[in-house]
């Protein structure tokens, strides 16, 4: 019997196909993760300073939102100080000491300094004495 | 029925089918607009708390004390006898003041916090890497 030999037309391609199935499974799976990401982070107005040069190595043990009204939020939800102050105490045995807890405040610039101050108080009566505030640079960035 | 047959030039050699890619790089794109973070980048002040009535004991060297306070209906920033009104000020002052005791920032209620981030930035700038905020409800 006499056998055509196989052409030389018949060339490898690429199957395209799983990949972009593998591709497009990714991008859905980073878009709904950083989309959470941002989710926890409220806008505040933030007061326009351009902070520390110095890169901060050790995060937070908290970070707080001071909302333009006065309120506590806490990852996007707001909190009552006798809350956050709880949070504060189990931290501070968590951790071993209030030497050892940070704060993070994040506070709307055009609120008056009495919601900053009675949570500088209260934090000071725990023995919480780290605490940074929250600043944006008012040149984006460039120093 | 006759098929013509594939000229040489036409087998489809090396052809990569360039719709998916397209699609791909679409979505790509896509995904980066998404994700990209337009907010204006953070930074902090550290600042140590202390509270009016657990002052320093006697030994102690005493800190620069800057008051943050309504002067008439403008925020001023009062050291010793001089009241200045703007964070650049109040940084030439400190400049020329000892910096081994620190910086004790007094911070009224009534002001806005931005003054009191602009006093302690003030402070950050001139040098003092001992910084207090002390919480004060007097004016």
């Amino acid at each position: 019997m006499r056998l055509a030999r196989p052409t030389r037309s018949r060339v490898l391609t690429f199957n395209l196909t799983p990949m972009i199935d593998v591709v497009l499974q990714l991008i859905i799976f980073f878009m709904f993760t950083s989309q959470f990401g941002q989710i926890t982070q409220t806008k505040v107005d933030l007061p326009l300073e351009p902070g520390e040069k110095a890169v901060v190595t050790d995060p937070p043990s908290f970070a707080v939102d001071l909302a333009a009204d006065g309120s506590l939020m806490l990852d996007g939800r707001t909190v009552s100080r006798a809350r956050f102050l709880r949070m504060v105490d189990a931290e501070i045995r968590r951790s071993g000491g209030a030497d050892m807890v940070t704060i993070l405040v994040r506070p709307d610039r055009a609120l008056a300094a009495r919601s900053l101050n009675e949570l500088a108080l209260d934090l000071r009566k725990r023995g919480v004495r780290r605490w940074r505030i929250g600043t944006t640079d008012p040149n984006g960035g460039a120093r | 029925m006759r098929i013509a047959p594939p000229r040489q030039g036409d087998q489809g050699v090396g052809v990569v089918p360039m719709t998916s890619m397209i699609d791909v790089v679409f979505l790509l794109l896509i995904f980066f607009l998404v994700t990209a973070n337009f907010s204006q980048s953070e930074d902090r002040l550290n600042a140590t708390i202390q509270s009016e009535r657990s002052g320093a004991s006697v030994s102690d060297l005493q800190p620069q004390i800057v008051s943050v306070e309504l002067v008439g209906r403008r925020v001023g920033f009062r050291i010793g006898e001089r009241v200045v009104f703007t964070g650049g000020a109040l940084e030439a002052i400190l400049e020329q003041l000892p910096k081994e005791a620190g910086v004790a920032v007094k911070v009224s209620d009534l002001v806005p916090i931005q003054a009191a981030a602009t006093a302690l930035q003030a402070a950050h700038d001139a040098g003092f890497t001992k910084r207090t905020y002390v919480p004060t409800s007097s004016n």
